[in-house]
């Protein structure tokens, strides 16, 4: 039925194409499972949003935007299959994907079709590192936004780390640069930071039988990093509290995927959410631009929520792709990839750009603006961008 | 009270039944005989609704069931034995006989479907089996059994394929007790046999069939003098 | 580490109870229909869904959700049944067998989209039963788990006593055993298939209710359960209502103690839901038909 759909709306598109002059996006995401589709339509609307204020402000190069975003389900197959679909129908660029495997998939496709590519959410170091011509990113890698975690993680003075990491690129990319920072350097007091951390698959639902073999260990951690989004996410920071492990006087609960910010968190978690510690790319403290504040009533009259880091993201991709296609006045590949690297976009995030420089090799076709906070919730039902900001320090009020 | 009309069942092209016509009264005991093949099961399964007829009519205390389904027509009061015993192997034998209780048309109270179970148990003299399995009966005890449950639904005719077939003499002979008794109660009975000797003597009325035709049609002393049954058998 | 070995067969024997209910509905629909329900996880999925709103729109107790939540996924898999899955009794299906698997697999697929369209996405949490914890020494229980438990352990003994004592329990199994000796004791097959379908995917229902305040909701809530039902019922023996409550304790304990003894604890968690398979694997290598099953059957 899917397909047969997607067959019309090509067939359609391809109609159209004949009849009216417009320009093609492409857009990638998760819209149903296995895949953290509760992300995915999160950024599909901030996509859909972009788009329709660019033709209500006239378009670009005096056409009309057309969007088309597909389904990846969170699988790198349905992702290249995606990629592949979106350059048959004959889009100028593609932006979005959320996971780093599909996002894996999808920039093989873009380096064979010459499609330039923006990701907006996908973390892994490698997506960059891999210094492919048509690949940009605005999400972090990894290793740029979780280094200064683990620097938190040792400013504070932890000493025994555990995490639970889902087996995911993303996750086992997150834990990757964690036991790297905290196994070479110690904390601030000197010691060693003993991190240990176990995989679960993202279907796990019951977590308590780790989660008691957490509270048995002696001495018993004192932080846990819950490297899990979604369902998963929440469900870990409703089981260690219900089993009395953490957020407690001795054990600490940091969540780390993006799943924290949103609304569902409250609803899933209620009272064992206080005092749960997460991280964002965006805070108000680090300057609320009038365009942020735009952004956000705008995003919250239209579709009722809250929009996280993610839609930023996406929402900033759309517009950075649209300024690079204006700068080159054309819609060929190679001049669009020769504006991407020369724009500058005053997005929600900041001033998008994307680095040419080389080394380390993610940071290539990389936007290093991405900037890392450590909040704290300190009162439940809290918005996250109200919540207590624990690090950088020197950020403190 | 039943009549068989111009009944007809085929099988992709071969004809198992053909134009089959005859009435059966009320309180009558009839036996249908015929050599392997001649369509006294179909007929059977015909009129208990397991298969479908290709044409023609059966009518049942005036009203026409062919085509109903099986459970319709068992709810209506004809009942039936298999050659080969159907009992609910993994339930106890008092759980055999209240699947039809469900079922039952008249609506009666749990105390009466058990002692209703209890008295058939009693009169077909497997009582003391009642809390057995089924499937650790003997075939013998297996066969009283089905014939137990067919009587839970209280029907007025009792259709029985081969129920003399395989078992021992002696139980043969309670069987053919308790189908002359259950006939003394006042139950109509159409009886399919093999065994032409237990036939003959139990019957009032005789069917022959022949290549899925009737051939014979009338007392049992009858048929052993008429011409084409003898013919039908010997041929066989 | 006594204690913590207690809590880990606590936390098992639970999260077997849920198992439970699933499964025994699947093995229901399967002794009865002689069909795998593909869609019995999305069936859950939408007791889960039901009874959230239920609770939150139309202002339930949260265990009267449950219940009337359960009666919702009745209402709907009576609906599926006389719609969708009637035509196997007719002639008109000759592979009844692929007909049933392509159906609820269709009817899965389906509910899983429809509820993502309706519902959205996003994980979503029905009120607790009753909030917080219950310490029981050094064990620490969420109390939402001790109702599930409860409430599992009430609606087993309900359906084990309609299926044992009652008379349309008896039918039931009759139909299971033999069809056609049935239908001519008066029993209505298709009347039976509709019942226990309804019955089975209502229970299916009532642990996804019962389970929303411990694992949250969400439209792929289904998927994983609906696996190990399947494991379960195969493990416990098809069809066999008694094999599939045991195998579910099993399955839970093996399940909550396996991700302990595990020899790398780091991976532990990883493996958690091999455990379940590798344990159908030992068991079907000793005894093909599963614990308690009895031998192959098969719709025709």
């Amino acid at each position: 039925m899917r397909k047969l759909f997607v067959v019309l709306a090509a067939l359609g598109l391809g109609f159209l194409g004949s009849a009216a002059e417009y320009i093609l996006i492409g857009g990638v995401a998760p819209l149903s499972a296995p895949g953290a589709a509760e992300s995915g339509h999160e950024m599909k609307l901030a996509m859909e949003m972009a788009v329709a204020e660019i033709n209500a402000a006239g378009g670009v190069l005096g056409k009309e935007i057309k969007l088309v975003v597909e389904d990846t389900r969170g699988l790198p197959e349905e992702g290249s299959a995606a990629m592949n679909r979106l350059a048959d129908m004959g889009v100028v660029g593609v932006v979005g994907e959320f996971h780093s495997a599909v996002a894996k998939a999808e920039i093989e496709v873009a380096k064979a079709r010459k499609l330039p590519f923006i990701i907006s959410e996908a973390w892994a170091d490698v997506l960059t590192a891999k210094q492919y011509k048509y690949v940009f990113r605005i999400a972090p890698a990894n290793s740029l936004f979780y280094t200064k975690v683990a620097d938190w993680i040792r400013a504070v003075g932890f000493k025994n780390v555990v995490a639970i990491v889902e087996n995911t690129d993303w996750g086992l990319g997150v834990n990757g640069v964690l036991e790297r920072e905290l196994g070479t350097k110690p904390n601030i007091y000197g010691e060693k930071v003993k991190y240990t951390y176990i995989v679960a698959e993202r279907t796990v639902t019951d977590f308590t039988p780790q989660l008691l073999r957490f509270k048995a260990m002696r001495p018993r951690p004192d932080l846990i990093m819950n490297i899990f989004t979604g369902t998963g996410e929440y469900l870990i920071v409703k089981q260690a509290a219900e089993i009395g492990l953490a957020p407690t006087r001795e054990t600490a609960m940091f969540a780390v995927g993006t799943s924290a910010l949103y609304p569902e968190f409250w609803e899933t978690v209620g009272d064992y959410g206080l005092f749960v510690i997460t991280k964002t790319g965006y805070h108000p403290i680090l300057g609320v631009t009038p365009a942020i504040k735009e952004f956000v009533s705008k995003f919250r009259e239209k579709y009722g929520r809250t929009p996280t880091f993610a839609a930023m993201e996406a929402y900033d991709s759309i517009y950075t792709l649209v300024k690079a296609i204006e700068m080159a006045k054309s819609t060929d590949p190679d001049d669009i990839v020769a504006a991407l690297e020369k724009v500058r976009h005053d997005g929600v995030l900041g001033t998008i750009y994307f680095s040419t420089e080389k080394e380390p090799a993610w940071m290539y076709h990389q936007w290093p603006g991405a900037k890392a906070v450590v909040i704290q919730y300190t009162e439940v039902g809290q918005k996250y961008t109200e919540a207590l900001l624990l690090w950088p320090a020197i950020l403190k009020p | 009270m039943l009549e068989v009309v111009d009944l007809v069942k085929d099988f992709g092209g071969i004809r198992a039944v053909n134009r089959l016509s005859f009435k059966v009264e009320e309180n009558e005991l009839l036996g249908i005989i015929g050599p392997n093949g001649s369509g006294k099961t179909t007929t059977i399964n015909l009129i208990s609704g397991v298969l479908k007829p290709t044409s023609g009519k059966i009518i049942f205390q005036g009203r026409r069931i062919d085509g109903l389904p099986p459970y319709e027509i068992a709810r209506r009061g004809i009942g039936r034995t298999f050659q080969v015993t159907q009992v609910f192997r993994r339930m106890t034998v008092l759980e055999n006989m209240f699947v039809p209780a469900y079922a039952s048309p008249q609506r009666r109270s749990d105390r009466e479907i058990r002692r209703k179970a209890m008295e058939i148990l009693s009169f077909l003299k497997i009582y003391h089996l009642r809390k057995e399995y089924a499937r650790n009966l003997s075939g013998g005890q297996q066969k009283l059994l089905e014939i137990g449950r067919v009587l839970m639904l209280d029907p007025k005719v009792i259709m029985m394929d081969e129920p003399f077939a395989g078992i021992h003499p002696k139980l043969k002979l309670e069987i053919h007790g308790y189908i002359r008794e259950m006939h003394r109660e006042g139950r109509t009975f159409i009886i399919i046999s093999h065994d032409l000797q237990t036939i003959f003597t139990l019957s009032q009325r005789l069917i022959v069939l022949s290549g899925g035709e009737k051939i014979y049609d009338g007392t049992p002393e009858g048929a052993k003098e008429d011409e084409r049954v003898v013919e039908a058998y010997l041929g066989e | 580490m006594l204690e913590f070995y207690l809590a880990q067969v606590v936390n098992g024997l639970i999260v077997g109870l849920i198992y439970a209910l699933m499964a025994v509905g699947l093995s229901l629909i399967f002794s009865v229909l002689k069909i795998v329900n593909f869609a019995h996880g999305d069936c859950y999925m939408i007791g889960g869904f039901f009874s959230y709103y239920l609770a939150t729109l139309l202002g339930f107790h949260p265990i009267a959700a449950v219940f009337v939540g359960m009666l919702g996924v009745m209402a709907v898999g009576i609906l599926i049944h006389q719609l969708l899955l009637k035509p196997l009794y007719t002639p008109k299906v000759e592979r009844k067998g692929e007909y049933a698997i392509l159906m609820t697999f269709g009817i899965g697929i389906f509910l899983q989209n429809l509820a993502m369209a309706l519902f959205g996405p996003w994980t979503k949490r029905p009120p607790d039963f009753i909030p917080g914890v219950t310490k029981l020494g050094f064990l620490f229980i969420d109390n939402n788990r001790l109702v599930v438990a409860g409430v599992g352990i009430v609606i087993m003994l309900v359906l084990l006593y309609v299926i044992g004592r009652t008379f349309i329990g008896k039918a039931l199994r009759a139909v299971s055993q033999d069809r056609d000796a049935a239908a001519i004791v008066g029993v209505n097959p298709v009347r039976m298939n509709l019942l226990a379908f309804g019955i089975g995917v209502g229970l299916a229902g009532a642990a996804g209710a019962l389970i929303g305040p411990v694992f949250l909701i969400s439209p792929v809530m289904g998927i994983l359960p609906g696996v190990k039902s399947f494991v379960i019922i195969v493990l416990g023996g098809m069809g066999s209502i008694r094999g599939a409550i045991i195998a579910s304790i099993l399955l839970g304990l093996v399940e909550s103690l396996g991700s302990v003894f595990f020899l790398d604890p780091t991976r532990g968690l990883a493996y958690k839901n091999a455990f379940g398979v590798l344990l159908l694997a030992l068991v079907l290598l000793f005894k093909p038909t599963g614990l308690f099953g009895e031998k192959f059957v098969r719709l025709e």
